[in-house]
């Protein structure tokens, strides 16, 4: 190993300084140093260049060996572990000239195979320049400063439905300003740095800052928020005709969140990283849960609706490592208070006059806490041992209430009014962890690793079923319950894998993957009444055996040819007992308690071969099939025998191309192509309403760039993307299947004006045509962006 | 297969052998998985990283990621490092640094849709998770060194848990509730594409094909052709309105705190 000796620790590093240097200093013959030369030496062209060439790979700023940084003047006279290695002055008493005069067996430097030995001339110059009192010229010094920002202005027009445009290229229309980027980075010293980077749109800004002091001791912090855009249309059925039923608002949930953190290394080597986030999602999204609408004589689900949402968490985070003995200890324990209000508005099942809808308002607050333990140890170089234990606790109340609503959101004086003012949360969970890696680094490479997890869960309260008529005096019917979901869970998971490299330009591999599960779970409702037929009870036993085979190969015959393949397996099975399913007036309606058993087989497999023929052409040609069988048993219930029965199937087969070329140094283009087609049909016992959801997904995305000359270069990149999976059910039922086509242009010219200012401005056109929404989700969008990029340094 | 799937996979497959025919052996240098590109660099191995970077490194040769190198001979398998971060001799050369004459993919999702030239597809269909507006970005579901590529990076013990990545930002979605809907214990997977999809909410299916593939319909001597049972309830004329949560039925998908039949 390369590194300084370490003697011990639980000493001082005076007590290591005098030991050091009194040890050395005694054992080593001065008489055989090189002779420093009389001149004076200059830093920058003596001494820079040694320490460049034979002391920087190991002794840098990030993980020196020993501790021992030679990137300033600070850092070379504090020394490493075994203290100052340095000593003004005194080169022949300084460890530093006896290491590199490889006068001190075993602790040569550059120790042997990690650089060539320094020459007598090389030597006598350090000895010289320790002499003369370690001089650190200020040029050398790498203290320096880079900054740079691009403002931009950018405006985007649409024609057609600008929420859509919005929600799927998640930008704003209209003006937008701001710094598409920005960047101060100051290196204050060799080791200490400080950084502010990010961005700042509309919408949408990130800001980063960092202060680090090397290895030892580091702050960051930040504040991201971007918006997600939704488009507030509902479904569309063509008998109904247009236009689509809109919300006729903006939905949007703006996400971010705001963090800082501090850590570092303490002087004895605990690591420790301590900090804050916040995290909060604000405003109202679409839900693909629709309401009825029933122009005579049918009814369908296409009416749109949206989801309030108020979300924040809070979360405190302590993780520390150490090294002990060759052993690596971790430890990261978390608290988070998450905190959640939100609000909707959705269909009653048969959605009957008057009361139409639903007023539904959740809250849930949870409060977390959750450790991890891991300790990590090689004690063969081919064998790497590890194990972890976390345990997480979770305490929390939840709310739900309810309220019928006519269509405009108003207030009905009749209809359901349930609510479950407080449910009680608990849920806790201890997994174990193991793992063990042999044979690292060789050409066989085996790994196994084992996880059990136990976990209970409990929620119960009053849900009460209350009933509003207030054309009555009493108003509501009061209809209090009790509810329960209880369950407790215990699960096994053993992975396999093999890596083998024997076979020239091959790489070989194998993964199986097992996991066990138990749950007994115990759900009911209790009400007083039970007017809905809604009570229950409920004593199922869940065993889940799950298992993953996975094998595959990459080989490279040619450095110009790669071709890997793999094919994998997976198999869910899972077995449903039913000790309790009953219900006041009939047995075997739980939920979904009419399921005994299924099994879900998904065989995989997939090839792609990279071809490089020329240095200026790279081509890579992929192929994956998919294929999955669903089988499904249910229980007799009253007039109905149940059995087992293929209930669906999802095949795939999924093709890509693509294709970089540079012909020229000036002109790079890069092409992909990928071509999907998927089918998924399930049980449907010829029912017209449902119909297998099949079709073809075309995707094509080009980019090329070329460089006109040293201050003008030129940008162009095409995206497509076409899918049909229209449905031919809408006679029947209602068509959910999607067919639309898009068409995506960003062309740009940037040019540089001075030294440090360039400048760039691109064109953007997208296009979206849907006709499985009558065209009314379609938009045109032209947009123009003008950036400045200015850059100091 | 359909014909047409194999004349696709017949014009790609001719489109690549062209390509093949254009190679000269002369001109090939060693990369085939397409490095990131560091101007003076040379691949060092896996090793020379692991003299630094030991809690990365000592997991590593158990990942995903080790099974793919670069196409050189006299490295054999062991370039997985910089078959992502870029060639490392520059890097090393300098004392390391964080981003010295290396590619750090964490913050750039650029290196890992080189390979995953699918998943760059899929993140550019409708709906998608925003990897490519820069968003979010690769590492915050997947740990590209460790043992369980399914598993956030730096997170927890060695393997991953049940839905941990994604309830990471979708907690609304994947907190405890009185009711459960089974399929959360099966993973978030069972409905949604992680990557993008076509369908809103990035679903897997966007009409009743989503349920009854698992909900399968219960069988009997009076259930006519055309007829769907779920348990004893006819749903006959219930999904003609629309798929099984978009009609109003069963929104509430991830669970209820009210109805065990999922009504709200």
């Amino acid at each position: 190993m390369s590194t300084f000796p370490r003697i011990t620790s639980g000493a001082t590093p005076l007590v290591f300084s005098l030991l050091a240097t009194s040890l050395y200093g005694a054992a080593v013959d001065e008489s055989k140093l090189p002779a420093p030369p009389t001149r004076t030496i200059d830093f920058a062209r003596d001494i820079q260049p040694i320490l460049e060439t034979s002391c920087l790979k190991c002794h840098g700023p990030e993980k020196p060996k020993g501790g021992f940084r030679v990137t300033d003047r600070v850092e070379l006279l504090k020394g490493g572990e075994n203290g100052p290695s340095v000593l003004p002055g005194q080169s022949a008493k300084s460890p530093f000239i006896h290491y590199v005069a490889r006068l001190v067996p075993d602790m040569e430097m550059p120790p042997n195979g990690k650089g060539d030995p320094l020459t007598t001339e090389q030597v006598g110059l350090l000895r010289a320049w320790i002499d003369q009192g370690v001089a650190w010229s200020e040029g050398a010094a790498p203290s320096k400063t880079i900054a740079e920002a691009s403002p931009t202005l950018r405006w985007i027009t649409v024609k057609g439905d600008e929420r859509k445009f919005r929600e799927l290229n998640w930008i704003p229309n209209g003006f937008d300003g701001g710094l598409e980027s920005f960047r101060l980075r100051e290196q204050i010293d060799a080791n200490r740095r400080f950084e502010i980077s990010g961005h700042t749109l509309r919408d949408d800004y990130d800001v980063k800052l960092s202060l680090e002091h090397g290895d030892s001791f580091f702050v960051r912090a930040g504040l991201q928020q971007f918006r997600k855009y939704y488009d507030d249309s509902g479904g569309y059925y063509a008998p109904f005709g247009g236009p689509l039923a809109t919300l006729d608002r903006d939905l949007h949930l703006d996400i971010g969140k705001a963090w800082i953190e501090a850590g570092g290394v303490t002087p004895f080597g605990l690591s420790l990283k301590g900090g804050y986030e916040y995290h909060f999602r604000e405003g109202e999204k679409s839900l693909s849960s629709w309401m009825p609408i029933q122009p005579a004589p049918d009814t369908r689900s296409i009416l749109p609706t949206s989801k309030a949402i108020d979300e924040h968490q809070h979360v405190l985070r302590l993780d520390a490592g150490y090294d002990y003995r060759g052993v690596r200890f971790e430890d990261n324990l978390r608290y988070d208070y998450y905190d959640l209000a939100a609000r909707n508005t959705t269909a009653r099942t048969l959605a009957e006059s008057p009361a139409l809808s639903q007023r539904i308002g959740e809250s849930s607050q949870q409060h977390t806490i959750a450790n991890a333990f891991t300790a990590e140890a090689q004690p063969r170089e081919w064998l790497l041992v590890s194990a972890g234990y976390l345990y997480s606790h979770t305490d929390g109340d939840e709310s739900f209430r309810t309220g019928p609503v006519d269509e405009n959101g108003g207030a009905l004086t009749a209809g359901p009014a349930w609510n479950a003012p407080r449910l009680t949360l608990e849920q806790s969970a201890h997994v174990f962890n193991a793992n063990a890696q042999f044979g690292l680094w060789e050409q066989m490479t085996f790994s196994a690793g084992a996880q059990t997890e136990w976990n209970r869960q409990r929620v119960f309260g009053a849900i009460n079923l209350d009933e509003i008529d207030l054309t009555f005096p009493n108003g509501i019917t009061n209809n209090p319950g009790r509810g329960y979901g209880d369950f407790d869970r215990f699960t096994a998971e053993e992975k396999l894998l093999l890596r083998n490299t024997q076979i020239p330009f091959t790489v070989l591999y194998g993964e199986a993957r097992f996991r066990q599960e138990t749950v007994q779970e115990v759900a009911g409702l209790d009400a007083a009444v039970d007017t809905s037929t809604f009570n229950f009870t409920r004593d199922t036993d869940t065993t889940r055996l799950w298992e993953l085979y996975r094998t595959g190969f990459q080989v490279s015959p040619w450095t110009r040819v790669s071709l890997n393949a793999y094919y994998q397996r997976r198999n869910r099975d899972d077995t449903f007992d039913h000790n309790v399913d009953t219900r006041p007036y009939s047995t075997g309606l739980g939920y979904p308690a009419f399921i005994t058993a299924r099994e879900t087989t998904t065989d995989e497999t997939g090839a792609r071969i990279v071809m490089r023929p020329t240095t200026w052409l790279k081509t890579t040609l992929g192929y994956r099939l998919v294929s999955t069988d669903f089988e499904t048993a249910t229980h007799a219930v009253p007039t109905l025998t149940g059995g087992g029965l293929r209930s669906g199937e999802y095949d795939a087969h999924i093709h890509s191309l693509n294709v970089t070329l540079t012909p020229w140094r000036r002109l790079y283009l890069s092409s992909g192509f990928t071509f999907q087609d998927s089918r998924t049909a399930s049980a449907d016992n010829g029912n017209p309403s449902a119909t297998p959801f099949k079709g073809q997904i075309y995707s094509a995305m080009s980019s090329a760039s070329y460089i006109l000359d040293n201050l003008t270069d030129v940008t162009l990149a095409y995206d497509f993307s076409h899918a049909d999976f229209s449905q031919p059910n809408q006679t029947a039922g209602l068509p959910l299947g999607i067919d639309y086509e898009s068409h995506g242009v960003r062309a740009g010219i940037g040019r540089a004006f001075w030294k440090k200012v360039k400048g760039r401005l691109e064109y953007l056109w997208s296009y979206y045509d849907e006709p499985s929404s009558g065209h009314y989700n379609d938009f045109t969008a032209h947009g123009v962006f003008a950036t400045v990029i200015v850059k100091w340094d | 297969m359909k014909p047409r799937h194999w004349w696709i996979s017949g014009c790609l497959a001719l489109t690549a052998l062209f390509a093949l025919s254009l190679s000269s052996c002369s001109t090939i240098e060693r990369t085939i998985v397409e490095t990131p590109f560091i101007e003076g660099a040379n691949f060092v191995g896996n090793k020379a990283c692991y003299e630094c970077h030991t809690n990365y490194t000592r997991e590593f040769p158990s990942s995903a990621h080790a099974r793919v190198h670069v196409g050189d001979a006299a490295l054999k398998g062991q370039t997985g490092c910089e078959s992502c971060h870029g060639p490392g001799s520059r890097h090393i050369a300098a004392g390391g640094g964080k981003g010295r004459f290396i590619v750090n993919p964490g913050r750039d999702s650029t290196a890992c849709l080189t390979c995953h030239v699918q998943t760059h597809a899929e993140l550019r269909l409708p709906h998608h998770h925003p990897v490519l507006e820069n968003k979010m970005n690769c590492v915050q579901c997947h740990d590209p060194h460790g043992s369980d590529i399914m598993k956030a990076s730096g997170t927890g013990l060695a393997m991953a848990r049940l839905n941990d990545s994604c309830a990471e930002c979708h907690r609304e979605q994947a907190r405890p509730r009185v009711y459960e809907h089974a399929a959360m214990r099966e993973g978030c997977t069972a409905c949604h594409v992680p990557h993008g999809s076509m369908n809103s909410k990035m679903l897997t299916e966007r009409d009743v094909n989503l349920c009854i593939k698992c909900h399968a319909q219960t069988q009997g001597s009076v259930v006519g052709a055309g007829q769907i049972y779920f348990g004893i309830v006819d749903h006959t004329d219930k999904i003609t309105r629309g798929g099984c949560w978009s009609a109003g039925c069963h929104p509430a998908v991830h669970g209820s705190n009210i109805s065990p039949n999922l009504h709200y």
